[in-house]
């Protein structure tokens, strides 16, 4: 270690402590000694881990390229993904790939922008979709024809193309963009439903998963918020109201819920009034689970709020709304933020209990197709609910992956 | 709150009797007690009376924090609330701009007396600025936007002019540069001084300072003091809530002592630095001095 001394020879740079992490970097063999062998017992459960992993990963690589039969996947993959009684005609499912580009476009230019500002590798930025890109790899795979094989190929382009647009805005429109991501998911929706409000009976499948959930999600929010500011409300009424209400909610199952919303809901309408679709009536009865819950979340962030805060803004004269929408809001949601979108993801993972009131989303579809007479009791459900299980967990981890991104966003110079 | 009758309990002010302390201070000061009455009702400054409180109670639960509390503050005046924890000395300038709402009495600000009507909270709350102890800076807001906050959804003002008033006041206080900066990036000093310039964008005609050096370091006290002085200077009418001795003697017109929820008396530096009269307050200052 003689070059620690400088060209003078007089200052002798001190020796670094020793990184514990990095120190073995240019010795595997120590690495191996020390972290994996370091005793007796570390060997042994070394092995036994070893030996555990190979034989898991040889049976999940078996299965997916050698005994898995994804045929049935293959076969049911536009019943899976839109539905049993989704229209197959060009014009209907031309629809569901222009939606499907619209927020692939809409996801380029929001991670574009954000890379944009935040200055950190292409590598880092793209990483939230690499999941995504490769369920999209994987559903072009297993495509039967050749135009939805091309059609998903073309997402990737897109995304590229908007994610390069995004990057490429100046600050004061990537400021602004959160109109184009409003229009961009409005105009999707209205290519979808073809401009009526709310969805078609004969949608299913992924396409209805992510309906519902989205419906859930923007509607169960706001009405949650307003349950917390209730139950923190001075007037009396409003707070014991809020209370039973959260409670009451909160007690019963969900599954109840849905089957009241299917089969009781018309009893409380006015005579003469049509109930609406059994499709809006369950995204009405999860909207009103799901409210009580993101409630008692927000409840928990308002509290966290410290009444110092509350202070400073009432000495500035400003307003009981200014102040919830400038002070208090901006911070209790901000610390809630992991926990909603838990509520969020919970909320999508509950679309599946649809199928049990009879509406053919995921679950229900690959029901379907294992009892159809080519693939009857031929033991095809654990590839289709695999299958169905990856599609889930894409998109889970997609929410949770962009909403770290925004806590880290909303972090700033916050300590 | 709650902290404040804790400590008042360890603090046994009111045991002390007149008879502990030395004969010789309680006759140099020959002025009779009906005179200081008088003293404390009367205005300094300009004389103009700015905030009147008169006969104000204040109970937190079965806690009195305020009895009796009769106190006029003339415009431009600078008064100084001195006193042990837990004597009532956050609660009385805490009335003056309703984050406590009295019992009892009357409280005037600006001629606009404090009511359950919300205009007439509004109103004087937009002529009374706040320095906290623990500054109460807008965590998620940048430095400018806390100031700006009040300025364009109290006051309507724009957002280029709002931030240009935001500029002057943080120049002011000497922190201009520290503008784009989040609350938690600054120093205790420097949040302070922010603090300061918040209130004071709003261009109002009173101050209020709850000890506002309570919670810094030692060598940050001194910037914050230095701009409290400067606003004294501009002829701001101030109450301060502090421990600094200093302060009181060199900036204040009068000062006020506290004791039990009690003014005790009130003075000028001068009067209360040497000669004050009641057992109490000589008690406290030998304590603290």
């Amino acid at each position: 270690m003689t070059d620690l001394l400088t060209v003078t020879g007089d200052l002798v740079i001190p020796d670094a402590p020793p990184n514990p992490y990095g120190r073995f970097r240019d010795n595997p063999r120590a690495w191996l000694k020390s972290n994996l062998f370091g005793s007796t017992i570390n060997g042994i459960v070394t092995v036994i881990f070893t030996v555990a992993f190979v034989y898991i990963m040889f049976r999940v690589l078996k299965y997916v390229f050698v005994s898995g039969r994804w045929d049935a996947v293959q076969g049911g993959l536009t019943s899976l993904m839109v539905g049993l009684n989704y229209p197959r005609d060009t014009s209907s499912l031309a629809r569901v790939w222009i939606a499907v580009g619209l927020f692939a476009a809409v996801g380029g230019l929001a991670t574009g922008a954000a890379h944009r500002s935040r200055a950190s590798t292409w590598m880092n930025s793209a990483r939230p979709w690499l999941p995504v890109l490769a369920i999209g790899a994987l559903l072009a795979s297993l495509t039967e024809t050749l135009t939805p094989k091309l059609l998903a190929m073309a997402v990737v382009p897109v995304l590229v193309i908007s994610a390069a647009v995004g990057a490429g805005l100046p600050e004061r429109v990537t400021r602004r963009l959160w109109i184009v991501y409003g229009i961009g998911v409005a105009v999707a929706a209205y290519v979808l439903t073809g401009g009526e409000l709310g969805a078609k009976e004969e949608w299913g499948g992924m396409l209805l998963a992510l309906y519902v959930a989205s419906f859930g999600i923007v509607l169960s929010f706001p009405l949650g918020l307003l349950l917390a500011l209730g139950r923190r409300s001075r007037l009396p009424v409003v707070r014991s109201l809020s209370v039973i209400y959260i409670e009451l909610i909160r007690g019963v199952p969900l599954i109840t819920l849905l089957f009241a919303g299917d089969l009781a809901l018309r009893f409380f309408l006015p005579a003469g009034n049509d109930p609406p679709g059994k499709i809006m009536r369950s995204i009405i009865m999860i909207v009103l689970f799901s409210a009580a819950y993101i409630a008692e979340i927000v409840r928990g962030g308002l509290q966290g709020v410290p009444r110092g805060q509350l202070e400073a803004a009432q000495s500035l004269a400003l307003g009981p709304i200014t102040t919830l929408r400038k002070v208090v809001l901006p911070q209790a949601l901000r610390s809630v933020l992991p926990a909603l979108v838990g509520q969020f993801i919970s909320l999508f993972k509950d679309t599946t209990l649809l199928t049990i009131i009879g509406i053919r989303e995921v679950i229900g579809v690959a029901e379907n197709i294992t009892s159809q007479r080519e693939f009857r009791n031929q033991g095809y459900t654990p590839e289709l609910l695999t299958f169905v299980g990856l599609l889930f967990w894409v998109c889970c981890y997609s929410m949770s992956k962009a909403s770290r991104r925004l806590e880290t966003r909303m972090g700033v110079g916050v300590r | 709150m709650t902290s404040e009758t804790q400590e008042s309990s360890d603090v046994p002010i009111g045991d002390i009797q007149d008879s502990d302390l030395p004969d010789s201070d309680v006759s140099s000061t020959p002025m009779p007690r009906s005179d200081l009455v008088a003293e404390a009702v009367v205005a300094g400054g300009t004389g103009e009376p700015k905030i009147v409180m008169e006969h104000v109670d204040k109970w937190f639960g079965s806690f009195q924090a305020l009895k009796d509390i009769t106190l006029t503050i003339g415009l431009q005046e600078v008064v100084v609330v001195i006193g042990p924890s837990g004597s009532g000395k956050s609660t009385l300038i805490r009335c003056i701009n309703r984050l406590e709402i009295h019992d009892k009495g009357r409280i005037v600000v600006g001629g606009v007396e404090l009511t359950r009507d919300p205009r007439s909270v509004s109103t004087v709350r937009k002529q009374v600025g706040m320095v906290f102890q623990q500054f109460n800076l807008f965590p998620h807001l940048s430095v400018i936007d806390n100031i700006t906050l009040g300025l364009r959804n109290v006051r309507r003002i724009a957002k280029k002019p709002a931030q240009e008033m935001a500029m002057r006041q943080l120049e002011r206080v000497q922190i201009a540069e520290q503008a784009k900066k989040f609350p938690g990036q600054l120093s205790g000093g420097q949040q302070q001084r922010v603090a300061i310039a918040r209130a004071l964008a709003m261009e109002p005609d009173v101050m209020l300072f709850d000890e506002p050096t309570s919670a810094l370091d030692p060598e940050m006290v001194k910037e914050v003091l230095e701009a409290m002085r400067e606003l004294a200077g501009s002829g701001m009418t101030m109450v301060v809530v502090t421990h600094e001795m200093g302060f009181a003697r060199e900036v204040a017109d009068r000062v006020v002592f506290m004791a039990d929820g009690q003014i005790v008396e009130v003075g000028t530096p001068d009067y209360f630095f040497v000669g004050a009269r009641e057992a109490r307050t000589r008690r406290f200052l030998s304590q603290i001095l």
